[in-house]
């Protein structure tokens, strides 16, 4: 038993033995932080990496994203230092006038599972709704999806919004129709042309 | 007459048993309906409607009802009748059409993809005009115009670009009217646009089992235009709908049938086809592919269930690719894509000039693509046996050492399986001679003569000015 076979069991989605090997490392003295550091976290980024590769699917990711909660159960008590999920907190949402979840909500379980806190706030979300979920959550990143030409206008109201509350959380963005040419005219502070890839914009930036 | 090949892809116990759980997955699960009209509209047919979650379930009889009014024979039309598209196609074989919203267009000297605009937009409706083998130009955005008012700019390039059928579907709900406005100024008034009806509207669903407002409208908008609908299913497999070919095709069909109902309750009789758009997820990614296997195997399913299940003419996207250069890649994707939904019956095959990713597109790809299909229908056109074909006399003319090649019967059908200019057979000294160029250096060439030759449709003035106002129009209440 060890911190690598944690890490093992989390990789291949075995969340009963991830949480059953974490109680016991625990028992065992190790403290929650390195268990939650170099076996859960660990496993994710493993995962994430994995993924950007092609070499794990996202079912594969999202189940090691399942069993690494199994054992955040375990460890997560025992931690000291919980704000924000441990690695900041992102709102989310697809912007107004699109009704597109699917990329929005892949985003959304990725980041969960690389242990960010998620603030989903649906689909068709005004500026409005993002700058009172960022205050109200005081987030770290505001992440925007849009699948359409027609609607990418409404990510530049929201940074523009945004900037013009004062909101200190930075607006990143995605979305099939979307390129970094656009984000940075729109004075985002990054773009992402996929989960995994959103997941990595937000721990860089983070 | 020869018949042309087709393929089976289901017995008929599988195909009775996936019909049935079109009709099942619709009175159990039902679609969300975010369109206040079409509620109404379908509950006073006796669909069961919950107006606080817009979710509406549609009793089997219902759908049944409206599935033996669609028509099985309809003609998708141009602005002129000489390009008019009988469905089914008299000769057994298909239609082709572009591809929608590219934003981006591979520029054949600087090698890049650059911004789709008004300027590309209308040389590539020009080309389609010209273009032998490719039937329907579908909307694309031109990014040099509002983006709230974009289709409608599209709509009014390829009115004023092209006389072929026009693919058409709005971007918002709010400029649905427009496009309908800027089809009647095209043919002078809404009893012209009934007689020769300029396109065929697209709406799609958002997948699972979502109907926007946009499309609804669409749909009410082009029975009462008399404009033909082709409903698309958006399902993405693994994603949306279920990983496996089966459960996917079961759910884009339902999905579309929703289309169907909504139609022939407004309009009874109304010719509307429907279209196989599945596309897999990569698991890798979670964007959509166009291409794969499953891809082209899953629509060719669907294109079985919607014509044998339910009587329906069928659309579907087999001419695609997920290569980003027209590279071998690219060939070969369409090549097997094309040739399975061609045995497989379909009525339009989309896709033609499109490259993969979210929105690309390539003038040289859609010269290449124009071609291909063609080839593509040499292979499914079929045989005939009868003397003529068979040739017996021919052969016992010629008798044992004879020849055949100065024989009135080679002279009658040398032309009978000739492959257009980019595949044809070449000597290989002819090839050096002429630079050893490849496919794609070849359909650059082929682009250039075409662009050389293309020009805008002769509209009169007061047509074009017409046009013009409701594009202002547009402008004016869509942009902020």
């Amino acid at each position: 038993m060890s911190i690598n076979d944690i890490r093992q069991a989390v990789l291949v989605g075995d969340g009963a033995t991830a949480a059953r090997l974490a109680r016991e490392e625990l028992d065992a003295g190790t403290p929650a932080a390195d268990i939650m550091k170099d076996a859960l976290i660990s496993a994710m980024d493993e995962a994430g990496a994995k993924m950007a590769t092609g070499e794990l699917f996202i079912p594969e990711v999202l189940v090691a994203a399942e069993a690494m909660k199994a054992a955040m159960d375990v460890v997560s008590p025992l931690l000291v230092d919980q704000v924000g999920g441990g690695r900041g907190t992102v709102v989310l949402g697809t912007v107004e006038g699109d009704v597109h979840e699917i990329g929005k909500g892949l985003v959304r379980l990725m980041l969960d599972g690389a242990g960010f806190t998620v603030v989903d706030l649906g689909v068709d979300v005004p500026a409005g709704r993002f700058i009172d979920a960022a205050r109200e959550h005081e987030a770290d990143v505001v992440a925007m999806s849009s699948l359409m030409v027609t609607t990418m206008p409404k990510m530049k109201v929201v940074v523009d919004a945004l900037h013009e509350a004062g909101v200190s959380a930075k607006p990143i963005v995605g979305g099939a129709p979307l390129t970094q040419a656009y984000a940075d005219e729109i004075g985002a502070a990054g773009y992402a042309p996929d989960a995994g890839g959103a997941v990595r914009l937000v721990r860089d930036l983070l | 007459m020869a018949d042309t090949l087709k393929l089976k892809m289901l017995s008929s116990e599988q195909v009775e048993t996936m019909r049935e759980k079109c009709l099942d997955l619709l009175a159990t699960l039902g679609m969300r309906i975010d369109h206040q009209g079409a509620l109404g509209i379908l509950a006073e047919a006796g669909a069961h409607v919950d107006h606080e979650t817009h979710v509406v379930k549609f009793p089997p009889e219902l759908v049944e009802t409206a599935v033996k009014t669609v028509p099985g024979e309809l003609v998708v039309k141009g602005a002129e009748a000489r390009h008019d598209l009988p469905i089914p196609h008299p000769d057994g074989l298909f239609y082709t059409s572009t591809n929608v919203q590219s934003m981006l267009h591979h520029d054949v000297d600087s090698k890049r993809f650059e911004d789709n605009s008004v300027a590309r937009y209308a040389e590539w409706c020009q080309i389609i005009e010209a273009l032998p083998h490719t039937d329907i130009c579908a909307i694309q955005t031109p990014m040099d115009v509002p983006a709230e008012s974009a289709e409608v700019h599209a709509l009014n390039i390829q009115m004023q670009n092209t006389t072929k059928p026009l693919w058409m579907h709005a971007f918002s709900l709010e400029a649905v009217p427009y496009m309908f406005e800027l089809m009647v100024a095209r043919m002078g008034s809404v009893a012209a646009l009934r007689e020769q009806s300029v396109a065929i509207i697209n709406p799609g669903t958002v997948s699972p089992f979502i109907m926007k407002a946009m499309d609804a409208e669409e749909i009410i908008q082009a029975c009462r235009h008399g404009v033909p609908i082709a409903s698309d299913g958006h399902v993405m497999t693994g994603f949306t709908s279920p990983m496996t070919v089966a459960g996917s095709a079961v759910q884009n069909c339902a999905e579309t049938l929703a289309h169907v109902v909504l139609c022939q309750v407004v309009k009874p009789g109304h010719p509307i086809l429907m279209t196989q758009f599945n596309c897999p997820g990569d698991m890798a990614t979670g964007f959509s592919t166009l291409a794969t296997p499953m891809a082209n195997v899953q629509r060719a399913v669907g294109q079985q269930l919607t014509t044998e299940g339910f009587g329906i003419r069928v659309s579907g996207c087999p001419i695609m690719t997920d290569a980003y250069v027209s590279d071998g890649l690219a060939t070969t994707e369409k090549a097997l894509g094309a040739l399975l939904g061609a045995l497989a019956g379909i009525d339009i095959a989309y896709g033609v000039g499109r490259l993969g990713g979210a929105s690309l597109a390539s003038p040289v790809q859609l010269v290449i693509d124009d071609q291909l299909v063609a080839v593509v229908k040499e292979y499914v056109r079929g045989i005939q046996v009868d003397d003529e074909f068979l040739a017996i006399d021919e052969i016992l003319s010629a008798g044992i050492g004879g020849s055949l090649v100065q024989s009135r019967h080679t002279l009658r059908h040398c032309r009978d399986y000739v492959e257009p200019g980019l595949f044809r057979f070449r000597l290989q000294q002819q090839w050096e001679a002429d630079g050893e160029k490849d496919l794609y250096e070849r359909a650059v060439d082929e682009y250039r003569r075409l662009k050389s030759v293309i020009k805008p449709v002769d509209l009169p003035d007061d047509v074009r000015r017409d046009m013009d106002a409701v594009v202002a129009r547009a402008d004016k209440a869509l942009c902020p």
